[in-house]
């Protein structure tokens, strides 16, 4: 069956599909909480968000790494070597997989900030990740934001 | 030394006589975070740009060494293909080339220097980037 329709199914590259539909806005709209610069506090920020991924200049400026974590009971070993193969030793994949993946997070995805201390427990889950982000967070010397940049790290 | 990379090449070749290397230019993210293209960090200026600036423009770095002095984005990326055959049975995949960018930043949390670094053949990510930071230190 897979044979016989193999030539009518589209194939896409992972890699520009998601980049397509991953982006800065996507992001902020529909997984991050409302971040209010002049407003927020650094404690008000670790509410929202959890702790840092990284803190720099003494506090001065945090960032967190972000994914969609789209596993709520984590990836088992097999699960994981077949989304690496689908997903990383081949760049062209079935539109409809990518497809599926993305109402997978949809449905049970959750924002998940990846740190030192639960970077082991998700490490499968991190490399599998459709994306990364960054967002980087500065605070004035009474710890109010002051500014912030969501930058797209992968793909 | 000559000699005992004489023998490692000599060996590949007796061993790998069904091994094919196809280059291509360098195309898909193989790991690490996406490459920061050249033209990203042409507004850069040493003596200006802020600590903080890069870290909003480039997101966290992969690593830091001395007390965040000094910061390490890597990535690497597809830059060909290669296959193994022997018999009935083979196996092939893609070949990364890994690139370090680094900066330095100096007690004000100005921009000292950067430069994208490759990782080289017989070194680790991480070798490199310490190799780049001791030669800064060197130039104190």
């Amino acid at each position: 069956m897979t044979f016989f329709l193999s030539g009518c199914l589209e194939t896409v590259n992972s890699h520009i599909y998601f980049s397509e539909r991953l982006t800065e806005s996507y992001m902020r709209s529909r997984w991050l909480p409302p971040l209010e610069t002049g407003i927020d506090t650094r404690d008000q920020i670790v509410k929202k968000l959890g702790q840092p991924s990284g803190t720099f200049e003494n506090g001065r400026i945090y960032s967190y790494r972000l994914i969609i974590n789209e596993w709520k009971e984590g990836l088992s070993d097999n699960m994981y070597s077949g989304y690496a193969n689908a997903y990383h030793l081949q760049s062209e994949i079935l539109e409809v997989v990518a497809a599926r993946r993305l109402e997978q997070i949809e449905k049970d995805g959750f924002l998940l900030v990846v740190t030192d201390e639960n970077m082991e427990k998700h490490e499968k889950e991190v490399i599998l990740s459709m994306g990364e982000f960054h967002l980087v967070l500065v605070f004035n010397i009474d710890g109010v934001l002051t500014r912030d940049s969501l930058i797209r790290i992968r793909p | 030394m000559r000699l005992k990379y004489a023998l490692i090449f000599l060996s590949l070749l007796l061993s790998l006589q069904g091994c094919i290397y196809i280059p291509t230019p360098q195309h898909a993210l193989l790991k690490g975070r996406g490459m920061i293209e050249l033209e990203d960090t042409q507004a850069l200026q040493v003596g200006v740009t802020t600590r903080e600036a890069v870290l909003l423009q480039f997101g966290e770095p992969d690593a830091t060494l001395n007390q965040q002095t000094i910061f390490v984005y890597h990535w690497t990326r597809v830059q060909g293909y290669f296959a193994v055959g022997a018999g009935y049975t083979g196996y092939g995949g893609p070949v990364g080339k890994t690139t370090l960018l680094m900066f330095e930043f100096d007690s004000q949390n100005l921009l000292k220097r950067f430069e994208y670094i490759p990782e080289g053949i017989f070194n680790s990510t991480m070798e490199a980037a310490m190799k780049w930071a001791s030669r800064g230190e060197s130039l104190r």
